[in-house]
């Protein structure tokens, strides 16, 4: 296809071959993603081509690459991805290492602007233009210009509560969401959230990460950081320490006053309004009681 | 310390204020060190504005016990309390 549009987190955007010589093709992750409504708001240009970054952007930050093994994380190579200032725009040059077929990729961002660019090196004529770590980082930046939250979260909505769960690797993310899962609970996602304040609510949203993937959403109405522990326990957090504990969980690279100032600013205002508790649990269902019955 | 001991914020912090606090957030290989954040109350957010790189530690305290109508002792005491602890986390220096 020369154009579609995927629906994240509420955010909606199309994607637009530019060129005569490939065509789209979404990955099995965005199916349900898919968007039929005429409308978006940002549409990002996919150009196949090589890729040159101008001698003049200024290199912000690199990223290693990372792989976590068994909850240990692995480092595989000190450049992964780099971000680049270049006048007002941000340049986001990738390699792709879990691709066969694509070399490398660029995103061209426009803070402000509804038209960014991908910029793809590959021989395909049928190309993902969010194939990894495109998605991450474009959702990334999405979220970051427009000062919503991208957190390493698991989510479950139970007995019509929204509940999210957030920590360190290995602090029991998915194990909890599992737990919820057995219990008939809806899950959201179990590694990583989009946040929003959509009709002054805040909402959680999963984003494409696994085949065939539901688009699920629901209201966020109770934050927990966990830890591991020899019986289930919960206690409230203040103001301050509610900010803290749930910042450092934020997927974020961000490097400049503005960007840094957008999410405490948007952290300050949901741990105001979003109860925010420790929780240590014993991996068993018991949790889940213990949870609905949390007050 | 001595009472004309000038302090100075760390440039590699970013401070965003919130209601009467102040978070200040590190930046550390070019990047927001989260795991660092740093959070500081009223009485500390009004210390905070008014190290400029050129009041010492006495004018420091001399401007809380102005503003908060507390003896310059008490002020001493709670502006080297805070400067030694933002110091033991690279957010301002002698």
């Amino acid at each position: 296809m020369k154009a579609y549009t995927i629906d994240i987190a509420e955010y909606k955007i199309m994607f637009q071959v530019r060129g005569s010589d490939f065509a789209l093709k979404p990955s099995l992750s965005q199916l349900s993603f898919l968007s039929d409504r005429p409308d978006y708001d940002i549409a990002i240009n996919v150009i196949r081509d090589k890729i040159n970054i101008p001698q003049v952007a200024e290199a912000v930050f690199t990223s290693p690459y990372v792989e976590e093994i068994n909850g240990v994380p692995v480092k595989r190579s000190d450049k992964f991805w780099t971000v680049y200032k270049h006048g007002d725009y941000i340049l986001v040059y990738t390699t792709m290492p879990l691709s066969d077929t694509i070399d490398e990729a660029m995103i061209v961002i426009r803070p402000g602007e509804k038209s960014w660019d991908i910029i793809i090196d590959t021989k395909d004529i049928f190309i993902n233009p969010i194939a990894y770590p495109l998605d991450g980082l474009l959702l990334y930046y999405i979220t970051a210009l427009n000062g919503d939250i991208f957190i390493h979260a698991s989510g479950v909505e139970y007995d019509k509560q929204g509940f999210l769960f957030t920590g360190q690797s290995g602090r029991g993310k998915t194990t909890i969401a599992r737990l919820f899962d057995r219990a008939g609970a809806f899950v959201i996602h179990d590694d990583r959230l989009i946040i929003r304040k959509i009709g002054g609510r805040y909402m959680m949203y999963n984003t494409p990460v696994y085949e065939m993937e539901r688009s699920n959403y629901c209201r966020l109405e109770r934050i927990y950081t966990l830890d591991h522990g020899e019986e289930n326990r919960s206690a409230s957090l203040g103001s301050l320490e509610s900010l803290t504990s749930v910042i450092k969980n934020c997927i974020q690279h961000h490097w400049n006053a503005a960007l840094i100032g957008k999410l405490t600013s948007a952290i300050k205002d949901m741990t105001e309004v979003v109860d925010v508790r420790s929780l240590e649990f014993l991996p068993d269902i018991s949790i889940v009681d213990f949870i609905r019955n949390d007050s | 310390m001595e009472l004309s001991t000038v302090i100075k914020k760390n440039p590699r912090i970013v401070a965003r204020r919130s209601g009467d606090e102040y978070i200040l957030v590190p930046i550390t290989d070019n990047v927001a060190n989260m795991e660092a954040v740093y959070t500081i109350n009223e009485t500390a957010a009004f210390i905070w504005d008014n190290i400029d790189g050129k009041k010492s530690l006495g004018e420091l305290a001399a401007a809380v016990s102005g503003e908060y109508d507390t003896d310059i002792a008490t002020a001493l005491n709670d502006v080297v309390e805070l400067i030694v602890d933002l110091e033991k986390h690279n957010i301002v220096s002698k």
